[in-house]
């Protein structure tokens, strides 16, 4: 599409120009709607019963284990782990449940029907953020939160401030992923197509940057190795990277809200800029920004 | 169409000029447009005809490349959200979510009007679309025709005055198809507008008051299906079943313009002559007939009159 002769006019609905505040009953109708539509979804649901079950047997296991190591070590031994599935399995149910929320309603042709209801787009995608953010909400909830209390009922409570804030970060995770699905499904023609990027950016931010990033830094002289003797450290640039993305940043996070690197099991040392701050941030933003390049992308489209 | 009718508070529709180009191509191509309140007008037309973009236009979804159009006395480029108010819409290829039942759906398009619905309402609109046994089943399992009515239901939970039914009836079976018109129906007797679109020639004969044959981006006839037969139409046929051909030879003595069609003679006579002359002709012949037809034109060869044999698909697009 050519862009209009007139700037202020979106190709399509072009009286759009003409705001008017977010009507909450309209958000909270659209809210409930996508609600209702994940979770009678069977492939959400059975992700996140995976989710929920790997927590638990993790949480279990570990804790029962935790080499007799009960109050905040044992905590903190068992917290790894759920980290390491958080890490993993909350970016695909954050794009699974998203991909399609634009793309598939222009599919079926839904989105006109909506769009010709009168509501504005900023409250559909407020109303499809804030719907699917709540499934997210519940899942990660229920899959960390249980498998907290069920670590703590092995190695009492010490330390449950530090999990809250780290429920806290896992939920802000979790939202990022939904935002970058909403980016692609409002950037795309065709679900298979949104559905592709979902897979490569899972793929890239999940898998692929730890590779490339521990590449470069083989390739640059470093090493993954400690030197026996010396304290182990990577260079800040390599810290610095991971801050730009979110499954780094929530790793990072993770260590970060249970105070110290080296209580996660490796002798490691995150550097002071990698803090609760910066890593929170940059999940904030990545919950934010993509989100909202995809109202306005969605904004002035011509559908 | 109805060119007498030309005070605003009566039409519907009022498109002057309409011309949305993609690029090179002129979907919508300088059309007029007028239609008066409470009727059911249909937009006839092959594929890629316009249709869609026209209908999107006037539903203010898709902006124009230029002309104007009002809707409801409201212009479609300032009026956004007065018209949203007034206006349903029924998305060509509308499918429902799957995992949503009928009453779900109309609860949430209802919300989306600020509105939540009582019992009643809710049983009212299931009712108009007869959807009231199928209410609580996931959408997924309802039928072609089902799903089509719970689209029609959606585009009703506003209460519009003006109902766009994009090929409301495009896929279904004849059963199905005749439910649906008598759904239709009663959108007229209830006083609203309805524009469908649609490429079923019967359909548009069966339905509409108005139709507007739609060719190429530009409407190329309009009127009421008996007035578009009238002026596209100048002969009417009389079949005399079983007349054989011996029977030809002596109705073309008599001067009357005929073919034999197997053991039937067809006699040609304008549309405009009296019948009763070339009845006393044929009885006066004295032929043995079982049975005599007298054939019309229908909309059908009208449409294909119009729009010539290129209404295969594909053959019109530029
Ligand atoms: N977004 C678009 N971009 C480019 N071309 C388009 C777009 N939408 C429609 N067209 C073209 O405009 C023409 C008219 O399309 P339209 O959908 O209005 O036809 P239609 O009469 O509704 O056809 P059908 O009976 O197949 O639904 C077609 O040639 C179509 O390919
Ligand atoms: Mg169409």
């Amino acid at each position: 599409m050519r862009p209009s002769d007139s700037p202020r006019r979106d190709s399509f609905g072009v009286q759009f120009a003409r705001r008017r505040p977010v009507d909450l009953r309209v958000v909270w109708a659209l809210l409930k709607k996508e609600f209702l539509d994940s979770v009678r979804n069977r492939w959400i649901i059975a992700l996140s019963a995976i989710f929920i079950v790997l927590t638990l047997v993790v949480s279990y296991f570990g804790a029962a284990q935790a080499g007799g190591g009960t109050g905040f070590q044992g905590l903190l031994e068992t917290v790894v782990g759920m980290t390491a599935i958080a890490q993993i399995l909350i970016p695909i149910l954050g794009l699974m449940i998203s991909y399609a929320a634009v793309v598939g309603e222009k599919e079926r042709g839904s989105i006109l029907l909506l769009l010709s209801m009168p509501i504005t787009r900023l409250e559909t995608i407020l109303g499809k953020f804030l719907g699917l953010g709540a499934v997210m909400l519940a899942a990660v909830l229920s899959g960390l939160g249980i498998g907290g209390i069920v670590i703590m009922a092995f190695t009492g409570t010490e330390g449950w401030e530090n999990f809250i804030v780290f429920l806290l970060g896992a939920v802000v995770f979790a939202l990022a992923f939904l935002s970058i699905g909403l980016l692609l499904s409002s950037l795309t023609k065709r679900r298979g197509i949104a559905m592709g990027l979902a897979v490569f950016v899972w793929f890239f931010l999940a898998l692929l940057f730890n590779l490339v990033l521990g590449g470069v830094l083989v390739a640059s002289g470093g090493s993954f190795l400690p030197v026996p003797g010396e304290p182990f450290t990577l260079p800040d640039w390599f810290y610095a990277a991971g801050l730009f993305n979110p499954v780094e940043a929530f790793s990072y996070f993770a260590v970060r809200a249970f105070g110290l690197g080296g209580a996660f099991g490796f002798p490691i040392e995150l550097p002071e800029f990698v803090s609760i701050g910066t890593t929170g941030l940059s999940m904030a933003l990545w919950a934010l920004v993509p989100v909202t390049l995809a109202f306005w992308r969605f904004r002035r489209q011509d559908l | 169409m109805s060119a007498t009718v030309e005070d605003a508070s009566t039409l519907a529709i009022e498109a002057r000029g309409l011309v949305k180009t993609y690029g090179d191509l002129r979907a919508v191509d300088g059309l007029d447009l007028l239609v008066p309140k409470g009727i059911i007008l249909a937009l006839l037309g092959p594929n890629g005809a316009g249709k869609t973009t026209t209908v999107e236009i006037l539903e203010g979804l898709r902006q124009s490349t230029s002309g104007s159009a009002k809707v409801l006395g409201q212009d479609i480029t300032r009026s956004y959200e007065e018209i949203r108010q007034v206006v349903g819409i029924l998305p060509q290829d509308f499918e429902p979510f799957d995992r949503l039942t009928p009453r779900e759906h109309i609860r949430y398009f209802a919300g989306l009007f600020g509105r939540s619905l009582g019992k009643e309402e809710m049983a009212q609109i299931l009712a108009s679309v007869s959807l009231q046994d199928r209410a609580d089943v996931h959408a997924r399992k309802l039928s072609g025709g089902e799903k089509r009515k719970l689209g029609i239901a959606l585009a009703l939970v506003g209460n519009p005055q003006l109902v766009f039914l994009d090929e409301p009836t495009t896929g279904l079976d004849p059963a199905a198809r005749r439910e649906l018109w008598r759904v239709i129906e009663e959108l007229r007797r209830e006083g609203r507008t309805v524009v469908l679109t649609t490429h079923y020639i019967e359909e548009a004969e069966a339905l509409a008051d108005e139709v507007s044959i739609m060719v190429r981006g530009k409407i190329v006839a309009s009127g009421s299906p008996a007035s578009l037969l009238d002026e596209y139409t100048d002969t009417k046929d009389i079949r005399l079943v079983g007349v054989g051909s011996e029977g030809l030879s002596t109705l073309i003595e008599r001067g009357l313009t005929a073919t034999s069609d197997g053991e039937d003679v067809v006699i040609q006579t304008a549309a405009t002559d009296d019948l009763s002359t070339v009845l006393g002709h044929i009885s006066q012949a004295g032929l043995a007939f079982r049975d005599v037809i007298t054939e019309r034109p229908s909309l059908e060869d009208v449409f294909l009159t119009i729009v010539g044999a290129r209404i295969e698909e594909g053959e019109l697009k530029p």
